[in-house]
């Protein structure tokens, strides 16, 4: 029926899968309004281009499919406009933002967990795309490893490998940001 | 002290451990529909609606090869002159006018 450009199917799909994609971008994204933006670029995405699901995966794979392409691709325009920002501010031009979003905190996390979860997002931000993909997936959308192989189409040991680099980064970058201890 | 801050990183990352999913704002479908129709109402949008169609994307593409192969077969013909260059080609060998340059000496002007 989706398929067909059923409307109340469409509606259907958007009610049953909004919180998946939504909590999966912000995750990425760590800034509610883009994940909205993005949220909502996904479901149009599914609706140009139902007719190309051929139904090889499962309908959430696919999805978190274009949901995990499209964050990446907010993140790189997001990265883009602020390096040109930053160009253009050295030529005492600076009419975008230079500064970064403020800190995050996820809705869902607990309210004794907030502070350290704050510290978490952050460095979680400045880990590379497909490390940030992986731990997303896992850890935010508690997907298992071989749900988030299937999503970003490697193996098992791929995303174990990709997680474990990730949770070493994490680490560092931690152990950096408070060079005298906690 | 060491340990201490071990130990507080690794309570940092399982910050998330029993993370509830966050979910947008109400009345998303409604947005999406919205957005859809506006984007669909758009001139560019109707435009590459219409070139991305099958018959349309081929055609033009048909089309650009044959142009294509329409100047390549203009250019690998050889070149007949026309009357007109046979008639210039003569009148420069007949009055000896086949200098380049204004700057040229002229024979019987050369040192």
């Amino acid at each position: 029926m989706l398929k067909e450009g059923d409307g109340r199917a469409f509606r259907q799909l958007v009610e049953d899968r909004q919180t998946m994609v939504y909590n999966t971008v912000l995750g990425m994204l760590q800034q509610p309004e883009d994940a909205e933006d993005v949220t909502q670029e996904v479901f149009l995405k599914v609706y140009e281009s139902i007719r190309q699901f051929r139904g090889e995966s499962a309908l959430s794979t696919w999805l978190y499919r274009i949901t995990v392409t499209s964050a990446l691709e907010f993140l790189r325009k997001r990265r883009r406009k602020k390096r040109f920002a930053f160009v253009m501010s050295l030529f005492g031009d600076a009419n975008e933002p230079l500064t970064d979003p403020p800190d995050f905190v996820h809705p869902g996390v607990k309210l004794d967990q907030r502070e350290n979860a704050r510290l978490l997002f952050q460095a979680v931000a400045q880990l590379p795309d497909n490390q940030k993909t992986a731990y997303t997936l896992h850890k935010v959308e508690g997907l298992s490893y071989q749900e988030a192989a299937d999503v970003m189409g490697t193996t098992v040991s791929a995303i174990e490998s990709l997680l474990h680099r990730a949770r070493l980064n994490l680490r560092k970058t931690l152990e950096n940001s408070f060079p005298d201890g906690l | 002290m060491q340990q201490n801050t071990s130990q507080q990183i690794d309570d940092i990352l399982d910050s998330l451990n029993g993370l509830a999913p966050a979910s947008p704002a109400p009345f998303l479908h409604t947005r999406i529909v919205a957005r859809l129709q506006r984007e669909q109402s758009s001139p560019g949008y109707i435009v590459l609606r219409w070139l991305s169609r099958p018959a349309v994307a081929i055609g033009l593409s048909a089309l650009l090869l044959l142009m294509n192969g329409y100047v390549l077969f203009i250019d690998s013909r050889p070149s007949v002159p026309t009357a007109l260059e046979e008639n210039s080609m003569a009148m420069v060998q007949e009055y000896d006018i086949n200098f380049t340059s204004a700057y040229e000496p002229l024979a019987d002007e050369a040192p």
